[in-house]
């Protein structure tokens, strides 16, 4: 960000006083709770992996993050994951549901523009990033641990 | 709203009733060759001892020894060092054998349906063994 | 005619028929009876947002044309705009309705920019008919400016609701068939103003020192005060922004009355409607003074009002390189047809 000048930074302090400024804690509490409850369905969900396919604990964690995403989608299409979010903010945002989300909703918007240039050009404009980092962070992790077990840091 | 809350609580009963998974079933040994019984009871002794851990099912065939166990949720973080000072103090009494240690819920599933099975006598060894194995096969399955 | 560089206009351009249609989500504003018509369904039956922007524009046109039972080759200019790419829709509406078409692009002040212009083309003779106003589209804009219309991001207190609607007026002289519902007085064209905040989700705060300055300008172009307008209202400011400017104006040493400094945004939603700081979008204004602002101008509950309508000049591309928001207000003084008409009391 650019230095602001002395008058722009007097009507920041007016703006300031006047804003309305993010209830932190509560949002915190609200994404606490709400992240809990989709985490806890996702628990569900493993469990039932476990029970009733063969799937270990292990396994399990790759047709959970299918299924979770899948009902993300569903309550993406009926315009229910906005408000959920709105609502609950991280909480709804950091599970994987919020990644399925980000992905549908960009691909619903885009639709008009066609099959091939709207929904697969702009499917992942905003969870793009999340992959693009993930795995330039996963690179970076793997070359880190690596070394340390070359050295005999790590077992 | 109502069914809503009618249909939770039946899929919360339909997961909790019954079901080896939550509740403590062990500690079982199950010896499907008579010459390791005297080492499954003093392996059996010594999980017993532990502290972090709450119910165990030790398995025996001919060559593999599956030994199964739940970890006491708050010594989950540890559940790591667990496996392998417990995968230590089986190499050091046993060297001749082949474990495989397993903490996963589903193993632990697994073996208590063998184990129900062979305590009622329903399954021969050959078949038990063949179970045995695909209890080791999905252990081994990492994706 | 000018003073300072305040229009002044001498010839009695007056509006003399408005076509106001609202969405979904305006249909339960407390103003929706004032409404022309209200769409059911955000999708209005056309296949993508961007062309149910333009059918808004369509119905608008439409309804005002109707009122007035006029023909559409009898419109001389239609001044329009709104804040999809390029404006696409109003041009397409433009299209449809073939008169002679100035688009214009002041972001979300495009409805009094549009009205001093129509002003300014009746009363120095050019055009006998003008078309102008302004509209938005709530999941066109978001798709644009911000994320998709179903993704879960959460909005802070500040962001607004772009309103979903279109708002049209004919402006012209005055005749025994078509009375002025309202007579444009004057009109301040606003200065581009950046005081420095790049937030885009707080508009309301990048605004308002536009707002202040056309007002401000206003009042000492004309040697008025706050006290020869009945109401004096702003665009959508929304809650934040128009504390903001009361502030400002305040320390320029104008004050208000209570209830006479207004602002759309705030008005256009029930407050428990969950739109945050309150609306936005240039339907915002447009909407507002089109329907009610005019209908209490023209019943005579007050006489004279100031129409200042506000825009944030950003697109999306300027606020991802961080660059400050730049924002603009026209102001267009109104007064109500008893007062000023030759038939009125006083003539």
């Amino acid at each position: 960000m650019k230095k602001q000048t002395a008058s722009q930074k007097s009507y920041q302090d007016l703006v300031d006083v006047h804003d309305e400024k993010r209830p932190v804690l509560l949002n915190c509490i609200k994404a606490f709770v709400v992240g809990g409850i989709i985490c806890a369905i996702g628990q569900a969900v493993t469990v039932f992996f476990i029970l009733f396919f063969p799937f270990t604990e292990q396994t399990a964690g790759n047709p959970t993050v299918a299924v979770m995403v899948f009902i993300a989608m569903l309550l993406t299409g009926f315009g229910v994951y906005d408000r959920l979010g709105q609502f609950a903010g991280a909480g709804s945002a950091v599970p994987v549901t919020g990644f399925g989300n980000s992905v549908i909703s960009a691909a619903i918007e885009h639709r008009s523009e066609g099959y091939v240039l709207g929904v697969g050009g702009n499917m992942f404009k905003l969870a793009g990033s999340v992959i693009v980092f993930g795995v330039v962070a996963a690179f970076f992790l793997a070359i880190i641990k690596t070394l340390l077990i070359q050295w005999g840091v790590l077992g | 709203m109502k069914k809503f809350r009618f249909g939770i609580a039946i899929v919360t009963i339909l997961l909790l009733s019954g079901c080896a998974l939550f509740e403590q079933v062990g500690p079982i040994q199950v010896v499907i060759h008579d010459d390791h019984q005297e080492m499954v009871s003093t392996i059996k002794k010594q999980l017993e001892e532990k502290s972090e851990l709450y119910d165990t099912i030790v398995i025996a065939a001919e060559d593999n020894i599956l030994v199964t166990y739940k970890v006491n949720h708050l010594n989950r973080f540890q559940m790591k060092s667990i496996e392998k000072t417990l995968n230590d103090w089986l190499e050091k009494e046993y060297p001749d054998e082949d474990f495989i240690l397993s903490s996963d819920y589903k193993i632990f599933l697994e073996s208590y349906l063998l184990f129900e099975e062979w305590d009622e006598g329903s399954l021969a060894v050959d078949e038990a063994e063949k179970k045995l194995e695909k209890i080791i096969e999905l252990k081994k399955e990492l994706t | 005619m000018t003073q300072g560089m305040t229009w002044t206009f001498t010839n009695k351009p007056a509006i003399l028929s408005t076509g106001v249609i609202g969405g979904p989500f305006e249909k339960k504003s407390p103003f929706a009876d004032l409404f022309d018509g209200c769409e059911d369904k955000l999708w209005m039956n056309e296949d993508s947002f961007e062309k149910a922007n333009r059918h808004i524009i369509e119905r608008a046109i439409d309804t005002v044309i109707g009122k007035m039972s006029l023909q559409p080759t009898a419109i001389d200019a239609l001044l329009m705009g709104d804040l999809i790419n390029q404006m696409t829709p109003t041009s397409l509406a433009a299209r449809t309705l073939a008169a002679p078409y100035l688009g214009l692009f002041s972001a979300c002040a495009t409805s009094m920019q549009g009205l001093a212009l129509s002003a300014a083309l009746v009363d120095g003779g050019f055009c006998k008919t003008v078309l102008t106003g302004a509209s938005s589209h709530n999941a066109a804009v978001e798709k644009q400016f911000r994320y998709p219309t179903e993704y879960g991001g959460q909005k802070p207190p500040s962001a607004q609701w772009t309103v979903t609607g279109s708002g049209v007026a004919i402006v012209g002289q005055e005749t025994p068939q078509h009375p002025a519902l309202a007579f444009i007085e004057k009109a301040t064209i606003g200065k581009v103003i950046d005081r420095g905040t790049n937030d885009p989700f707080n508009m309301g705060a990048a605004m308002a020192p536009a707002a202040t300055d056309v007002i401000d300008r206003h009042f000492q172009d004309t040697n008025q005060n706050p006290s020869d307008y009945d109401v004096i209202v702003t665009g959508d400011l929304a809650l934040i922004g128009h504390r903001i400017t009361e502030d400002l104006l305040n320390s320029k040493g104008w004050t208000f009355k209570e209830g006479q400094f207004l602002d759309c945004g705030k008005m256009m939603y029930v407050e428990s409607a969950g739109v945050q700081a309150g609306a936005s979008g240039p339907a915002c204004s447009a909407m507002m003074i089109y329907s009610h602002f005019l209908n209490e101008l023209k019943r005579g509950k007050i006489k004279k009002m100031l129409a200042v309508a506000t825009g944030a000049l950003l697109s999306p591309l300027t606020s991802q390189q961080s660059e400050t928001i730049p924002s603009i207000a026209h102001a267009v003084a109104l007064s109500g047809p008893t007062q000023n008409s030759p038939q009125g009391k006083e003539g």
